[in-house]
């Protein structure tokens, strides 16, 4: 049966009236696989890692018989992750990563227009020590399919897990991505394009828990939003005591391309640790009159200057992307929809 | 440097921390139900309006949730506060006529020091009524009025008091605005005629001394067209061992041209729940400022809000919270750009010590018609020592595309480098992070009149006597 509850939750929270602390969504009670291979399930016991969507998902997706799998994914390729979105399904893909060892990996959540469903993508991740994963995730569901894409990471010592993620136009979307930097000189970078328009919704917690000394987060978030897109980015850097020289810094970077939108920005920094460095900034508005003016003095008229200024936000992210082949997947698709458009 | 903190218990605050004895000609039972309301109504003479409003609150109150969003507040127990307690005085307009043992408190706190030496008007409170008021002659003469509340409730300005009474801070907002619209008793009533001028600060301080009890005062201003303010609020009482209350209210209305500096320096002691608000509505060319230093209580929710509803309305808030040793201190500002070319500037510091939690909290909100918005917010945190914590908490709502929002938050600790470079030059570690923090705060103190920001340094010193680290 479906039940609705609670996800993207902001601890602590704010003054409800901003309708900033929560969201809540309606999942169905039974749920599919998408992924189309056939992946070994996982020992769920071990895998119980927290993600920025939160508990109650994790609690709701066990209840429902969801269970973990393990990725094969190898060092030296690109390891390819597409789900095919038919009906209401769910996926836990665990993802773990020896010590010293890299590996790229692409996710692309789509869906054919006629598609019809509600589907939850979890990622797990363990990064061992010494070890770097890179996650590029292209998430650009059809109109029909309300997504939500969720990850978790334990990342040990001097380790990195860099995730790209990229949301072009489609369908509305929850994410969620809680970063646990448990071991000393860890890091996690966290890399945003997104453009949305034409009503959809983007509703967004991320978190970065330095647990260990000398880790490292970033966030940065650049993005376009026009015709009635409403978008919430929850965005929290938690410095945990005996995280002695922790560094983390969020930035926010934000278009607003017409009057119809409704763009919230949620930038915390908790912090029980004396020793730490933690910094947030955020520009959020119209595009600058000087670069239009410029662009336009150029021969480009005003619609193509801002779809112009539309890429470079969602490129500003792909820059951070460091597999050959999975940029020039993500590139493929940023043009298709360009040229479609 | 050694990387060991040592950490030492707070210094005695004793000129905030005197106790006068209790010797009230009134003091209402603890608790709150209707009977109290009626008779807090009673002794104050309110006209029939005002004790509807009042009995209405009292519904909406206990209707209300408790706010489940900031620090926790179950160390108050309204079944044991005293809402009203009367000192043995009526309000007088001479120093010389106040009863020597208030008289010796304000005297302690410098409070008719500071008019002699720096104020247009003073307003003072103690308890749950002003026992002392006075504005210079030349003042009242540009027509300017500084009164107590209930005078002016029921004086010359009832219906101006009627019209804007609880309109911006209305009782359905939050349990405590609910709370002091059922309870309020003393604060000030301002009026600044159009084109006035007020050169030198008014200011209002208030005492609670009785233990056990709350503090519901209520402050009106009312700046006409193209006048000008700077509004001082000043605020302290004696550490009990059980919860002290207060849940004053201060509505600001800035009129067309006109300007108004608030600003505060809270030092309530540290058994006190300040549950506050604050709240101003600037019109077109109007221009709003808050200068907000708190440093005491033990736990405070305080947020002063700005409705820039005019064309071309500004606002600016600067603010520093200190939280120490059992404080924890939920503090920031909330602005809401509604009119055209509205622009907001946002100034804030805090800092947390000794195991004291400092949270800030601020929002800053654009209409859909708020062309021309502009709005910079920064927030800087410094962590003393690692038993501590420290959260930013802010939240932009943006719903315009002719908006130009800029936010930064940081956090960090004294740097040790500084603190070695001060103590080779003969400093002692102490005075060196200090020195440190009130530079750190020298922002807020630049924008407070010199005896104020002298108080303030002092605040500070005594606050940083106590942690070596």
């Amino acid at each position: 049966m479906a039940e609705k509850i609670m996800i993207n939750s902001l601890v602590p929270p704010t003054w409800n009236r901003l309708k900033v602390n929560e969201t809540y969504v309606e999942l169905p009670g039974a749920f599919s696989s998408a992924i189309e291979e056939n992946l070994t399930e996982a020992d769920a016991g071990k895998w119980k890692i927290e993600t920025g969507c939160g508990k109650e998902l994790s609690d709701y997706l066990e209840n429902a018989g969801v269970k973990p799998v393990l990725a094969n994914v190898r060092s030296g390729i690109l390891n390819m992750i597409k789900p095919v979105y038919k009906e209401d399904s769910a996926d836990i893909i665990c993802i773990d990563i020896p010590e010293n060892e890299t590996v790229n990996i692409l996710t692309d959540l789509t869906s054919d227009e006629s598609t019809k469903a509600t589907a939850v993508f979890q990622i797990l991740i363990k990064a061992g020590n010494n070890s770097v994963v890179n996650l590029t995730q292209v998430i650009r569901p059809g109109k029909g399919l309300k997504l939500i894409n969720d990850i978790g990471s334990e990342i040990s010592g001097k380790a990195q897990v860099n995730l790209v993620q990229i949301f072009t136009d489609g369908s509305d979307i929850n994410a969620g991505y809680r970063a646990e930097l448990s071991g000393d000189d860890s890091f996690a970078g966290c890399r945003i394009g997104l453009i949305r328009s034409n009503g959809e919704t983007l509703d967004m917690n991320y978190v970065m828990k330095h647990f260990a000394p000398r880790s490292k987060s970033e966030i940065s978030v650049s993005g376009a939003l026009s015709t009635g897109a409403k978008k919430i980015f929850r965005g929290t850097i938690d410095f945990v005591k005996g995280c002695a020289g922790a560094d983390g810094t969020e930035n926010e970077s934000v278009l607003i391309l017409d009057d119809t939108v409704i763009n919230k920005t949620v930038p915390l920094i908790l912090c029980t640790e004396e020793n730490v460095a933690g910094s947030h900034g955020a520009s959020i508005g119209k595009p600058a009159e000087d670069m239009l003016y410029y662009m336009m003095s150029r021969g480009i008229d005003k619609e193509k200057a801002l779809r112009i200024l539309e890429r470079a936000a969602l490129e500003s992210a792909v820059s951070h992307i460091e597999d050959q082949t999975a940029l020039e997947y993500v590139m493929n698709i940023i043009n298709e929809n360009e040229d479609n458009e | 440097m050694s990387e060991e903190k040592t950490i030492v218990d707070d210094i005695n605050r004793s000129v905030y921390d005197v106790i006068d004895k209790e010797n009230s000609a009134t003091r209402l039972e603890e608790g709150l139900n209707e009977d109290i309301i009626r008779r807090i109504s009673e002794e104050k003479d309110d006209p029939d309006w005002m004790r509807e409003f009042r009995l209405n609150c009292l519904k909406i109150y206990n209707e209300l949730e408790v706010p489940q969003w900031g620090p926790g507040i179950e160390g108050l127990d309204m079944s044991h506060i005293s809402t009203y307690v009367r000192p043995k005085t009526d309000m007088k307009n001479s120093w010389d006529d106040v009863p020597e043992d208030i008289k010796n408190t304000f005297e302690r706190l410098g409070i008719p020091e500071a008019e002699r030496a720096s104020l247009a008007g003073v307003g003072a409170q103690y308890d749950s009524e002003l026992v002392y008021h006075n504005v210079m002659k030349e003042v009242e003469e540009q027509g300017v009025v500084y009164t107590d509340f209930e005078s002016a409730l029921k004086g010359e300005y009832s219906d101006m008091v009627r019209e804007h009474f609880m309109k911006l801070l209305v009782p359905t907002d939050h349990k405590f605005n609910a709370l002091h619209g059922a309870v309020w008793s003393g604060g000030s009533f301002v009026y600044v005629p159009k084109g006035v001028k007020v050169s030198i600060p008014l200011q209002s301080y208030f005492r609670l001394n009785a233990k056990g009890a709350g503090q519901f005062e209520h402050t009106l201003i009312i700046v006409d067209e193209g006048a000008d303010l700077h509004f001082i609020e000043g605020c302290s009482a004696p550490k009990y061992n059980v919860a002290n209350l207060h849940s004053g209210c201060v509505e600001l209305f800035v009129s067309k041209n006109a300007k108004l500096r608030y600003s505060t320096i809270e030092n309530w002691s540290k058994n006190m729940y300040n549950l506050n608000s604050k709240r101003a509505i600037v019109e077109e060319n109007a221009r709003m400022e808050w200068v907000s230093g708190s440093f005491g209580s033990h736990t405070s929710y305080l947020y002063p809000s700005t409705i820039l509803k005019g064309d071309n309305s500004t606002m600016e808030y600067t603010g520093i919270t200190f939280a120490g040793e059992g404080q924890n201190l939920d503090t920031g500002m909330k602005v809401m750009h509604v009119g055209k070319n509205t622009s907001s500037v946002v100034n804030t510091k805090s800092i947390a010590k000794s195991g004291g939690v400092s949270t800030t909290r601020t929002s800053v909100q654009v209409m859909p018609g708020a062309k021309g918005a502009k709005s910079v917010v920064s927030c800087e945190s410094l962590m003393v020592d690692n038993i501590s914590r420290s959260d930013t908490i802010p939240v932009m709502d943006i719903r315009t595309d002719d908006a130009d929002i800029g936010h930064e938050a940081s956090i960090g600790s004294i740097p040790d480098d500084a603190v070695f470079y001060m103590m080779s030059r003969g400093m002692s570690e102490e005075d060196a992070r200090a020195l440190i923090v009130s530079g750190f705060a020298d922002n807020v103190s630049r924008e407070l009149p010199m005896e104020y920001a002298a108080e303030m340094n002092n605040l500070i010193r005594l606050e940083m006597k106590g942690s070596i680290g």
